[in-house]
């Protein structure tokens, strides 16, 4: 079983750095509210490739955001689903 | 991993300094109430809550409570599972064998299992 990250803060704070240090491979990050701004620079690291990456949608539209193919745009409906399907979540900012 | 269904393993993550914000007193409370209901507790100190271990601290005359004081309750409460991201304490320059409280330092790859074996995680 494994572990949903949330991240909902710029790069101005080392949140998703953070969170990246200590996830495990197979592990779920989904990106929202600021943090929705670190995709296109998060599919870019080794480390991504690992995880399963998600962005909630409604905190992307909002911002105009393009999000790489590789992160899963998901509603508030599918972020429940997401956490009921992991053991634990863990929200980092 | 939990061993009873009262008994939940929690980890605490503490990434906050100790004045800057309200943030690393709550984590301690948090850690406290928890160990009240006997809990198994870990505190891991990681990035800027390492600061909270920094010898010598007198908050007096910028009107704040000594949180390190309070760390050193930790035994009398049975947290003794306490732990600090050795990158983050030498990237500050403090010595893990001269801090406020005795931890035990761990690598990132350590906390991470620390996750994977958690019930609940918190980060603040």
């Amino acid at each position: 079983m494994s572990t949903l990250h949330t991240v909902n803060k710029t790069a101005a704070t080392n949140a998703l750095e953070a969170c990246l240090r200590v996830a495990s491979s197979g592990d779920s990050l989904l990106l929202l509210e600021d943090g929705v701004y670190q995709a296109s620079k998060l599919v870019q690291l080794p480390v991504a490739k690992t995880l399963q990456l998600f962005a909630l949608k409604e905190d992307v539209t909002a911002r105009g955001i393009k999000l790489p193919a590789t992160v899963t745009p998901i509603d508030y409906a599918q972020f429940v689903d997401l956490v009921c399907q992991q053991q634990r979540s863990v929200s980092w900012f | 991993m939990s061993t009873t269904n009262s008994r939940k393993t929690i980890t605490f993550i503490s990434r906050s300094t100790p004045y800057g914000g309200g943030l690393a007193k709550a984590c301690l409370d948090m850690v406290l109430s928890a160990a009240v209901f006997e809990q198994h507790i870990n505190l891991v100190f990681m990035d800027d809550g390492v600061w909270q271990l920094q010898p010598n601290q007198s908050p007096q005359d910028i009107n704040a409570k000594d949180l390190s004081a309070a760390l050193t309750a930790l035994p009398l409460y049975e947290v003794n599972n306490v732990f600090a991201e050795s990158a983050s304490l030498s990237a500050r320059g403090l010595d893990p064998k001269a801090l406020v409280i005795d931890i035990t330092p761990y690598s990132a790859q350590q906390i991470a299992a620390l996750i994977r074996e958690s019930d609940v995680v918190y980060q603040l």
